[in-house]
């Protein structure tokens, strides 16, 4: 264990996963948590205005902060200035938690450990993780003590990009049982427990220097996630989607995608265009790949919380949030 | 990770070898997926259908009016006959199990406790949703009834048939088995021999050849057979090295008791009422699997009757008849061309059509022109096109009379069996000849039934069954056996002078050798075979894994 906590910034502290890391720490009794954000919002947690992108923005917002944990999201530029920003600060941080994703093994499949190859050809959002983690590796290197974390898929109430997406698409009966389309294991954790890894994370000697994947052991598959969320939130009966019907999605999502920019720009309402359901999220669902959280329990130990919960509260959230 | 036959070098050994990729190969291995055993899976086919291949499957029947002939109902190839089959799925009942004096046959040495935890797993494999197998338990919100009304001393309404899409076990789980570290798919591998140790007791290795002239060795330390209930009895008898009678077969048991299904339909069902109702038609669960209620005989009224197990659906007039008036079952009449035979049988009736019948057929078809146009788009969108297909043709007859669609028990009768002949197929291996024989126990099964059914049908005062008991006979035969269900070639008993594996699914007196389908079912039951198939399966896979020698 480290000497008791301090001021932690949580860089991306306001988005979903961020949050949800503010909260572990502040629950934690040992870590002050501060949010680094880019426009001031109102909270129970301090915040310090940060651009994260910009070096000199972070390293102000580092004065007297202990630890940094980068849960920044947003495009490829974003994802690397903010992890040079952070790695580049030389302002004496104890530790830098690195959010990455399981994205970096790449397509692979099969039970996939921490010392799997990382896809140093992905592009895309794959390509950007990758290449921030070598800028970490880079910062280890160098002296500075970094864990990096390889969450799954992060769900849980509140998540637009999984839970909210999901449902909406479910609840528009394009997405469902997906057959051997959706036979790929969703290595999915909740994002409390992605806060609780932090904390960890923040505390665990053994942690620095490593990566360490963040997923569900034993992780359901595609399909039964589908169907359950479909049948908790009453998209029923869940219905079975095709293979010519997921191909028709595939072809659509980037006229779907540049439908949406171009309504966006002309100020058109977007909400009349469906929405694209990414090539690169039907090969997610058919992909198998398990992540090993085997280091994950022997080095953070937390405890994890269940699928069923996770899933329950997802559906809970959305029913609430979004009305028919 | 799959590899081919025709490619491999040298001879080939694993810790468990499993004959046949169908659905009890393919449900035994998905559970080894991950393991630490190393699993061969061999399959005689390739991916795809190949009529070299299948023309492998070629053998002789009895009666051709009786069963179909060996090569059709089967499917040599990755996935099996699940590329082929019609997706039913039902539990066996517990009365299937239980010893029933008024039937012949030992029945079953285990209990339904023993395979009842393996059902859902079953289930889930079948892509059959909820293993919820009642109204109530699948419709909490209520189902339409089958027969508004309906209150049978003899029969219940509330069991039903729950239908998979129906899943290509091959396509479905090719991307696992490709990825698994654990297990090979080896393709276009025809095991033509199992070879024995020197005393006889255990199976030391299998002969594998390939169509191409290729032939090697495949060592295990265990061996299940799950190659269906025809090639099963086959391969046991043509391995005959330390068993001059081949193997399992000391008693004369290998290939006798051979069962399907005694199905067909009969009579006229009157239906009181509204068309609010009755409905026979199907329901989707919340799961988004077709649910269709049917009538069941209960237990204690097959005990009470001294009857097999029996159930019966309220079904359209018979297709090939024209006097029904319906376009829609006459313009699958006159598609019948089109559709393939394990799917056409029932179409062609006892004798061929005359010109009047054809004529009458398309009689029908222009003078209904919107229910048929209705019906083709609905088989088109919603079977045809859909990922998860409508199960079966369902008309609502015009008229409101109802036929009765039986599936009905076929008792254990030693003299229905499967055997060798001298022919020989392209790889030099023996054929086989069935011989599927029925019993007047199979007739009046269903001829009682429809009697218990017709009292409960007056009692309730919903509907009126009549039918002729003297061609209940005629009825039962007149599509033949069933096809596809092979049950009973390799019957599990507890003693090898009664059936061919044990409890276990072990072959009695050899200590490595399994078998996994409806072979080892000792009695047929009235449910398809899928389902218990595929939870044997998984049972079976669960006692290697609690082997001691891994």
């Amino acid at each position: 264990m480290t000497a008791a906590g301090g001021q932690v910034l949580v860089l991306g502290g306001d988005g979903f996963v961020g949050s949800a890391i503010v909260a572990a720490l502040a629950r934690s009794g040992e870590f002050q948590p501060v949010r680094g954000i880019r426009r001031a919002r109102a909270g129970a947690v301090p915040f310090r205005l940060c651009d994260a992108t910009d070096p000199g923005s972070v390293r102000r917002a580092l004065d007297g902060v202990r630890y940094v944990v980068n849960a920044v999201f947003g495009g490829d530029a974003t994802l690397r200035a903010a992890t040079r920003a952070v790695c580049d600060a030389q302002a004496g941080l104890e530790r830098v938690v690195h959010l990455s994703t399981m994205s970096v093994y790449g397509e692979v499949s099969g039970l996939v450990d921490e010392r799997a190859v990382l896809a140093v050809d992905a592009g895309g959002y794959a390509g950007s993780k990758v290449a921030c983690e070598a800028i970490v590796q880079t910062y280890v290197a160098g002296g500075g003590a970094a864990v990096i974390l390889r969450p799954g898929v992060v769900m849980g109430a509140g998540g637009q990009q999984w839970a909210g997406r999901l449902c909406r698409l479910l609840r528009a009966r394009r997405l469902g049982d997906l057959g051997e389309a959706g036979d790929g294991f969703c290595n999915l954790i909740d994002a409390r427990d992605v806060g609780a890894a932090t904390v960890a994370a923040l505390r665990a000697p053994e942690a620095v220097g490593s990566a360490i994947n963040l997923g569900t052991p034993g992780p359901p598959r595609w399909n039964e996630v589908l169907v359950r969320l479909g049948r908790a939130i009453g998209a029923v009966p869940v219905p079975r989607i095709g293979r010519r019907r997921l191909a028709m999605e595939a072809r659509l999502a980037v006229p779907l995608h540049v439908g949406k920019l171009v309504a966006t720009r002309c100020g058109l309402a977007v909400g009349t265009l469906p929405e694209p359901i990414p090539p690169a999220l039907l090969r997610l669902f058919a992909q198998q790949i398990r992540l090993d959280a085997g280091r994950a329990s022997a080095v953070l130990a937390f405890e994890r919380t269940s699928v069923d919960v996770t899933l329950a509260d997802c559906a809970r959230w959305f029913l609430e949030s979004t009305p028919k | 990770m799959i590899v081919d036959a025709r490619q491999v070098e040298g001879d080939l050994s694993a810790d468990i070898c499993v004959v046949g990729a169908g659905a009890a190969g393919i449900a035994v291995v998905l559970q080894f997926l991950a393991g630490r055993q190393d699993v061969l899976l061999m399959e005689a086919g390739g991916e795809d259908d190949e009529a070299e291949t299948q023309a492998l499957y070629g053998g002789e029947v009895a009666d051709e009016k009786l069963h179909a002939p060996p090569v059709n109902y089967r499917r040599r190839a990755f996935g099996g006959s699940t590329a082929i089959w019609g997706g039913r799925c039902m539990p066996f009942d517990p009365i299937d199990f239980a010893q029933r004096p008024w039937m012949p046959g030992p029945g079953w040495p285990i209990g339904i406790e023993d395979v009842m935890p393996f059902y859902p797993a079953a289930n889930a494999i079948c892509e059959a949703g909820d293993f919820a197998y009642t109204a109530q338990a699948a419709f909490p919100g209520g189902m339409r009834p089958l027969l508004k009304g309906f209150a049978g001393r003899h029969f219940s309404d509330d069991t039903l048939e729950r239908f998979s899409c129906p899943t290509d076990f091959g396509k479905r789980y090719r991307a696992r088995i490709a990825q698994s570290r654990h297990v090979r798919l080896v393709l276009h591998a025809n095991v033509t021999e199992l070879r024995t140790g020197v005393d006889g007791s255990f199976v030391e290795s299998l002969a594998v050849q390939t169509l191409t002239g290729r032939a090697f060795t495949v060592r295990a330390r265990r061996v299940v057979l799950a190659m269906g209930g025809l090639e099963v009895p086959r391969l046991l008898l043509a391995s005959r090295d330390r068993h001059a009678r081949g193997i399992g077969n000391a008693h004369d048991q290998v290939g006798r008791n051979y069962m399907c299904h005694i199905a067909g339909s009969l009579g006229e069902v009157h239906v009181a009422g509204d068309a609010r109702d009755h409905w026979h038609s199907y329901q989707v669960a919340d799961d988004g699997v077709y649910c269709r209620r049917r009538f069941a005989l209960r237990a204690q009224a097959q005990a009470r009757l001294g009857v097999g197990n029996f159930v019966t659906r309220l079904h359209h007039p018979r297709i090939p008849d024209p006097a029904h008036r319906t376009g829609a079952l006459s313009a699958l009449m006159l598609a019948k061309p089109l559709i393939s035979y394990e799917y056409s049988k029932r179409l062609h009736g006892e004798a061929a059509l005359s010109l009047d019948a054809w004529a009458g057929h398309v009689r029908n078809v222009l003078l209904d022109p919107v229910d048929t146009a209705r019906f083709l788009l609905h088989f088109l969108a919603r079977r045809t096109l859909a990922a998860r297909k409508f199960p079966t043709v369902i008309v609502r007859p015009k008229n409101g009379v109802y036929t009765l669609d039986f599936h009905s028990e076929q008792e254990a009768n030693p003299q229905s069996r499967v055997a060798l002949v001298a022919a020989r197929d392209a790889l030099g291996m023996q054929r086989i000849r069935v011989d599927w024989r029925y019993t007047q126990g199979d007739i009046r099964t269903v001829r009682v039934a429809a009697e218990a059914l017709a009292a409960d049908m007056a009692e309730s005062g919903c509907a009126r069954l009549s039918f002729d008991p003297q061609t209940v006979e005629a009825c039962a035969l007149r599509d033949g056996a069933y096809g596809g269900h092979h049950i009973g070639t390799a019957r599990m008993a507890t003693t090898a002078a009664q059936g061919v594996v044990d409890a276990q699914c072990r072959v009695h007196g050899i200590r490595n050798l399994y078998v996994a389908g409806s072979a080892v079912f000792p009695t047929s039951g009235q449910a398809n075979p899928t389902l218990t198939i595929v939870a044997l399966a998984v049972r079976l896979a669960e006692t290697l894994k609690k082997d001691v020698l891994f």
